[in-house]
């Protein structure tokens, strides 16, 4: 899928642990790691919104494109 | 859904109707052997010819006497019946009764899974397409005895008499099998869509 999210990238630079950023945007460790490994099929709004709360960033910080 | 009393009802039918047909099954291997050991003992069993055509239905009725006597009038006795009309009619039943016995097979662990809320599961799919093919044979097995009935389907000593039928019902079960199957393959997927949406 060309869309990469980089959630990773963004946790190890605020210093965040998976566990404690899906306890604050209130989804599930394993809904988190879909997210991150790639496998997630679509990405709620809401989600996104509580991600960027969490880790203040924009959605682009997140979210990539790149062209397969 | 675990307590819906409807899917509960519609499994137990379909563990009686698999019941019946494994009883059946045994009851047709008991006469299919006993009528080669001790055929006098069909000798008060007649059958009388009825030309009924079933509806929805290719049929074919055809009587015939060696004696050039009314055939409708003729009383065929079960004792003279041959051999390998016996062996065709024993294996149209097995086979009929196999696919049936699969087919309500897969619609009760279609039901079961329905009921424990795995309604769009893969399993639900292949059991759908497993009717729909199991559908289609028992058509072909009808086509074979009709196309095979031409000659003769009932022998007896003195004559015969064929009935036989086309049922298109068989294809509609298949057609409409095959088109749940591909309904469930898009709930399948969305679904997945579903389960993958964070």
């Amino acid at each position: 899928m060309p869309i990469v999210i980089n959630l990773d990238v963004m946790l190890a630079k605020r210093k965040m642990r998976s566990k404690e950023l899906a306890e604050i945007i209130g989804i599930t460790t394993a809904n988190l790691s879909i997210l991150k490994s790639g496998k997630a099929k679509a990405v709620r709004f809401s989600t996104l919104e509580a991600i960027c709360k969490a880790l203040e960033c924009q959605p682009a910080d997140i979210l990539e494109y790149i062209e397969e | 859904m675990t307590k819906n009393r409807l899917l509960n009802i519609a499994i137990t039918i379909c563990k009686i109707i698999k019941l019946i047909y494994i009883l059946s099954f045994i009851l047709t291997t008991v006469i299919f052997i006993h009528i080669q050991i001790d055929r006098e003992a069909y000798n008060d069993i007649k059958i009388n010819y009825t030309g009924t055509p079933t509806t929805f239905s290719i049929g074919l009725n055809k009587s015939y006497s060696d004696k050039w006597k009314d055939p409708y009038n003729e009383v065929y006795v079960l004792e003279k019946l041959t051999t390998t009309t016996i062996y065709l009619i024993y294996f149209k039943f097995t086979c009929i009764f196999i696919l049936l016995f699969l087919s309500i097979k897969e619609f009760q662990n279609i039901i079961q899974s329905v009921k424990r809320l795995d309604t769009f599961r893969l399993n639900n799919i292949l059991s759908f397409r497993q009717i729909g093919k199991y559908s289609i044979l028992y058509f072909i097995l009808t086509l074979l005895y009709f196309i095979l009935s031409f000659n003769n389907t009932l022998y007896f000593g003195q004559g015969g008499f064929s009935q036989t039928s086309i049922s298109f019902t068989p294809l509609l079960f298949a057609l409409i099998s095959f088109i749940l199957a591909e309904i469930f393959k898009e709930g399948n997927k969305l679904q997945q869509e579903n389960e993958l949406t964070v």
